[in-house]
C-alpha cells in the first residue's frame, strides 16, 4: 500500500490502545513489544492518534522498531 | 438545631421526618465517568433519572482528579464523549482536557434529559423488604429523601450500597490497605518539544535513573515517594510548540491508605500537596524543558484507585483476567491487566500468585505485566503467563481481552441496586485491572441500561435477561468483543469465530 508506514519509535508503555483501536487487526503485542503488520495496515492513523505514549510515527519508509518505556496507568 | 442529649458518650439525634425532594425511576449516586454514563443511558431509555454528585462537576477522578488518560475500549457513551472532546480540541493521544470534559458531560446529560444535582451528598440509603427504594441526601437545602425505583451506585466508594447493607471488601487481604492514592498536579510553562528531544526522555523516560541518582542528594525525599514517574500527559488545546505547554503528572503518592476515613483522607491531601510542591521544584531544577515551568494546581479529588469493592453475584478475579475467562453475561471487555500501585512501598505489582501444576507461580495479566517495578522472589524472570510459560514463550491470546460480567454489577444481597465503576464486585488484583476510565464508563452505561430494562420488563435487575441487555448495549455502540468471538445467544450480531 502506498503512503506512510506506521511504526513504533519509542515511548511505548504496552498499554494496548493501538491494538484495540486498529480497525483491521494489524497490531499485535507480545513480550517483545508492539508490532504493526505493514501488509495488513490500511494507514488510517488511528493507532497514532490514540497512543498515549506518542510512541507511533508515520514514517516514509519501514525501519527497525525501537523499544522504550514511558507512561503507565 | 438539636438539643444536646448524650447516651454512653454518644450524642443522640432525635427521629425526624424528611421532606421528599422527588421520585425518580433511576437515581445514580455519584457523577464520575461511571455515574454520568449510567444516568445518560437510563434517561435515553425514557427513565426519569437523577444523578446525585457531591462535587461541583461530573467526571469524578477523570476531571476533578486530573486523571486525564481515558484508556480501554471506547464504545457507546465513552466514544461519544471522546468524539465530543475532539470537536472542542479537548482530546489527543488519549490525553483529555479535564475542564472541557466537565462541559461535555454536562451537555450530554442535558441532551439526554438526565437531571443532575451538584453539591448533594448521599448519606444514607432507604431500604424496604430487602430492596433499595431511595437515598437520603444532604446539601445546602438540608437533609432530604429522594425516592427511586432503581439505584445505581457509582460513587466509587460504594457508599449507597454499603448504607443499604451490602457486603463489601476494602483493600488487600490482611491489612486492608488500598493501593497507593495519588494526588495529580498540573504544570504550565513547559517546553515539551525540548523535553521530548532531551536525552532524559530518550534514555530514561520514566525517570528511574534520574530519581535513583538524586536519592543521596538534597532531593532524597523525592526518591522516597516513588522510584519512577507514573505518567505525564500533555494537555490538548493549548498552543503547541511555543514553549508554554501544560502537562499533568502522576508522581505524588500516599501509602498505607484508608480512603474511607476522613482523617486519613485529610492526611493524604496535605501530604499530596506537600509532595507536589517538592516535585515541581525538583522537576524544574532537573528536567530539561521544565526550566521555566510553574505549578498550576493539584487535583480537587485525591486519586483513590480503590476502596469498597461490593460483594456481588460474581466476584471477578485476577485469575479470570490472566486466563481471559469468558462470561456468558459479559457487559463490557477490558484489555488492562492487574496493576497494583504499592500499598505500602514504592513501585507497581503487575503479577498475582497462583498455583499452576501444583507449584506457586507469578502470573502476569498481559505484556504490560513485564513493566512491574516490584518483582516477586526470583525477579522478573520468574513471571509467567496463565499457562506457566515464561520469557519469549509467553502468550496472551486467544482472546486479547477479558470480560466483565453483568453479575459483578449486582450486589449479592440488596435488590433494585446496581453498582458501576471502580467499586464493582472484584477481588483486589482484578479491581486494579478493570478500573480504567473507559471500563468504568462502559460499566456505567451497562448498569444504567440494565436499570431501565428492568423497569421496562418489570423485573428485578438480577432477573434481567443478559442477552436482551447485551443486544441493547451493542445497539448503543458498545464493544462486547462481538467482532472477535461468538457470544452464545448473539450469533447473529457476532462475526468472530469463537
Ligand atoms: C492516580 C490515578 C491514576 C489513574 N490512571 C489512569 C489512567 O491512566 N487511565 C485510565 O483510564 N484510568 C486511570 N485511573 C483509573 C480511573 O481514573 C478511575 O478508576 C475511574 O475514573 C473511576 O471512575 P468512577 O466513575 O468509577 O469513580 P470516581 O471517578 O471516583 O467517581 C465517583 C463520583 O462519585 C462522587 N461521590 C462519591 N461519594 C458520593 C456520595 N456519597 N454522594 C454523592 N456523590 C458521591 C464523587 O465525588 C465522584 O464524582 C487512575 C486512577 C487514579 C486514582
Ligand atoms: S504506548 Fe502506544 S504503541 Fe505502546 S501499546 Fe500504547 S498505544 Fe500502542
Ligand atoms: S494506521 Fe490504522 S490500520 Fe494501520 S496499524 Fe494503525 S490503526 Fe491499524
Amino acid at each position: 500500500m502506498a503512503g506512510k508506514v506506521y511504526r513504533i519509535r519509542g515511548g511505548c508503555v504496552l498499554c494496548e490502545t493501538c491494538r484495540i483501536v486498529c480497525p483491521v487487526g494489524a497490531v499485535s503485542i507480545d513480550v517483545d513489544g508492539v508490532h504493526i503488520d505493514p501488509h495488513a495496515c490500511i494507514r488510517c492513523g488511528k493507532c497514532l492518534a490514540n497512543c498515549p505514549g506518542e510512541a507511533i510515527e508515520a514514517a516514509e519508509e519501514d525501519g527497525p522498531a525501537k523499544e522504550m518505556k514511558g507512561n503507565e496507568e | 438545631m438539636i438539643e444536646l442529649k448524650t447516651k454512653r458518650g454518644k450524642v443522640c439525634e432525635p427521629a425526624r421526618q424528611l421532606a421528599v425532594d422527588g421520585e425518580y425511576d433511576v437515581v445514580v449516586v455519584g457523577g464520575g465517568v461511571a455515574g454520568s454514563a449510567a444516568g445518560i443511558a437510563a434517561a435515553r431509555m425514557g427513565c426519569k433519572t437523577l444523578i446525585l454528585e457531591r462535587e461541583s462537576a461530573m467526571g469524578g477522578l477523570a476531571t476533578l482528579g486530573l486523571v486525564n488518560i481515558p484508556l480501554d475500549y471506547a464504545g457507546g457513551i465513552g466514544q461519544e464523549w471522546l468524539t465530543a472532546l475532539e470537536e472542542v480540541d479537548g482530546h489527543w493521544h488519549r490525553h483529555s482536557d479535564p475542564e472541557k470534559h466537565k462541559l461535555v458531560l454536562d451537555r450530554m446529560a442535558a441532551e439526554a434529559g438526565c437531571a443532575v444535582l451538584y453539591h448533594t451528598m448521599v448519606v444514607d440509603s432507604i431500604v424496604h423488604k430487602g430492596a433499595i427504594c431511595g437515598v437520603v441526601v444532604e446539601s445546602k437545602s438540608g437533609r432530604q429523601a429522594i425516592l427511586a425505583r432503581r439505584v445505581v451506585d457509582a460513587s466509587g466508594d460504594a457508599d449507597a450500597a454499603a448504607f443499604a447493607g451490602t457486603e463489601f471488601a476494602v483493600g488487600r487481604p490482611g491489612d486492608g490497605y488500598t493501593q497507593a492514592c495519588s494526588l495529580e498536579f498540573r504544570m504550565g510553562g513547559v517546553d515539551f518539544d525540548a523535553y521530548k528531544a532531551s536525552d532524559l526522555n530518550r534514555n530514561d523516560p520514566k525517570w528511574i535513573r534520574l530519581i535513583a541518582q538524586v536519592a543521596g542528594e538534597e532531593w532524597a525525599h523525592i526518591a522516597a515517594i516513588d522510584n519512577h514517574l507514573n505518567w505525564m500527559t500533555h494537555l490538548p488545546g493549548r498552543p503547541q510548540h511555543c514553549g508554554k505547554d501544560e502537562v499533568s503528572l502522576c508522581i505524588c503518592h500516599s501509602r498505607r491508605c484508608r480512603p474511607l476515613d476522613n482523617r486519613d483522607l485529610t492526611r493524604m491531601y496535605i501530604e499530596g500537596r506537600e509532595q507536589a510542591d517538592a516535585m515541581w521544584r525538583f522537576i524544574k531544577a532537573k528536567v530539561p524543558g521544565f526550566e521555566n515551568c510553574w505549578l498550576i494546581d493539584t487535583g480537587t479529588l485525591l486519586g483513590v484507585r480503590d476502596s469498597r469493592r461490593v460483594l456481588g453475584e460474581y466476584v471477578l478475579t485476577g485469575w479470570d483476567i490472566a486466563c481471559r475467562k469468558y462470561h456468558d453475561d459479559v457487559i463490557t471487555i477490558s484489555k488492562h491487566g492487574y496493576d497494583i500501585h504499592g500499598p505500602d512501598a514504592v513501585g507497581n505489582i503487575k503479577w498475582i500468585e497462583a498455583e499452576i501444576d501444583g507449584k506457586t507461580r507469578y502470573v502476569i495479566g498481559n505484556a504490560a505485566g513485564l513493566n512491574s517495578s516490584q518483582f516477586p522472589p526470583g525477579g522478573k524472570d520468574v513471571l509467567c503467563d496463565y499457562q506457566g510459560r515464561t520469557g519469549k514463550e509467553m502468550n496472551f491470546t486467544p482472546l486479547p481481552f477479558y470480560d466483565i460480567p453483568y453479575r459483578s454489577l449486582l450486589p449479592a444481597k440488596v435488590d433494585n441496586l446496581l453498582v458501576a465503576g471502580r467499586c464493582l464486585s472484584a477481588d483486589f488484583p482484578a479491581q486494579s485491572g478493570s478500573r480504567l476510565i473507559l471500563a468504568c464508563t462502559n460499566m456505567g452505561q451497562a448498569a444504567g441500561t440494565a436499570a431501565a430494562l428492568s423497569l421496562a420488563c418489570d423485573v428485578a435487575p438480577r432477573k434481567v435477561d443478559p442477552k436482551q441487555l447485551q443486544r441493547k448495549l451493542i445497539a448503543a455502540g458498545m464493544d462486547l468483543g462481538q467482532t472477535t468471538r461468538v457470544i452464545p445467544g448473539l450469533e447473529d450480531l457476532c462475526c468472530g469465530k469463537g
